[in-house]
């Protein structure tokens, strides 16, 4: 529980709001995450062409989808946001905001040093990589509306506004390999794959679902704890704004 | 407020067991990458190895290293961002809690003046 304050009645009370605890979610990320760092070092083959870099893709794979899921609910809470003008909905859209932004950074950083590692080139202007770096900007364009916006509920709008548009991004990049012959490996898996089989090891198929799952909980878990966060920060507005 | 001022230290040492729990299982191991097992290829279009480099081998390894050191440091630093976020909060909230209560207080004082006993 977090104390907050506020004024009843011309009075200064304390009240309490729930702080919601995701303990359960950190645990289970942690227990996960230990499994998946043994799968990845330890358990699963080494791939015939990449060696032992190809180990990477544990890591940038998780972090690419859940960069591309978090945009995606920026953006659905963003049309509840206006709708209903709720701040619990303003404060998931900004949360997952936050939280996006360190995962699209990450997707960058390890995909760039992947490239270096394996292709000999940091960057290259591939429709994979640019719509991803698109992403990552539009990440970093909502929190600098949100920072630099009026405060209230004509920020939140304009927040909102770049973030539907925002997520259009998401089914782009998913597509790019698709759509344009890129230097960025094609769908491996998945229902747009062109080949189902193209792991071709269950070892690393499996590995590849752990570390999915493992980074999705530990991202819930930092989402919960942000979004708490944030409405803890707007009780203090709200009893700074009553006080003065 | 202690609870969620702990929240992220939490975090910060649940995944620090989580990484030392790998590193202990690894000592059972033997220490080469998962040499039971046949290398495989991963199919589709995609990056193939750079000419003139050794494609399986101690080279790779900084790559892996740098991959691995920089988003366990992103997740600690945020971590660390989050914890640091959560007692500026605790912070304003008492000295919030402060100064309503002195308010309230002046107020009480006040009031057997402004309204007569019956």
């Amino acid at each position: 529980m977090i104390r907050t304050i506020g004024i009843h009645g011309g009075q200064a009370s304390e009240r309490s709001a729930h702080w919601t605890r995701p303990l359960g979610l950190l645990y289970a990320s942690a227990a996960l995450m230990a499994l998946t760092l043994y799968a990845v070092f330890f358990w699963v083959p080494t791939e015939l062409n990449l060696g032992v870099s190809q180990r990477i893709f544990y890591f940038h794979v998780p972090l690419g989808w859940i960069g591309m899921v978090s945009i995606v609910i920026v953006a659905a809470a963003s049309v509840i946001y206006l709708v209903t003008g709720r701040d619990g909905w303003d404060a998931l859209e900004y949360a997952a905001a936050e939280v996006g932004v360190v995962f699209a950074s990450l997707i960058l950083v390890t995909g760039v040093i992947w490239a270096r590692g394996d292709l000999g080139w940091w960057w290259t202007w591939d429709p994979k990589l640019t719509t991803t770096l698109v992403l990552w900007f539009i990440y970093v364009g909502y929190l600098m509306v949100r920072a630099y916006a009026p405060r209230g509920s004509q920020g939140a709008r304009f927040g909102a506004v770049v973030a539907i548009f925002g997520a259009v991004d998401a089914p782009i990049i998913y597509m790019a390999t698709v759509w344009w012959r890129t230097a960025h490996p094609e769908l491996n898996t998945g229902p747009l794959a062109e080949d189902s089989d193209a792991i071709g090891s269950t070892r690393i198929y499996l590995a590849l679902l752990l570390s999915v799952a493992a980074f999705t909980i530990l991202y819930a878990y930092l989402l919960v704890e942000r979004f708490s966060l944030r409405r803890a920060e707007y009780s203090v507005d709200e009893a700074h704004r009553n006080a003065i | 407020m202690r609870h969620i001022a702990m929240q992220s230290s939490r975090l910060a040492v649940a995944l620090a067991l989580a990484l030392c729990a790998a590193l202990a299982a690894s000592a059972y191991t033997p220490p080469v990458f998962a040499s039971e097992s046949a290398p495989v290829e991963v199919g589709g279009r995609g990056p193939s190895p750079q000419a003139g480099v050794e494609s399986e081998g101690e080279s790779e390894l900084p790559w892996l290293f740098a991959v691995f050191f920089v988003t366990w440091a992103a997740f600690f630093g945020y971590a660390f961002v989050m914890s640091k976020r959560q007692r500026e909060l605790k912070r304003e909230i008492d000295a919030l809690v402060r100064a309503l209560a002195l308010r309230d207080a002046e107020k009480d004082e006040t009031k057997p003046e402004d309204t007569p006993i019956a």
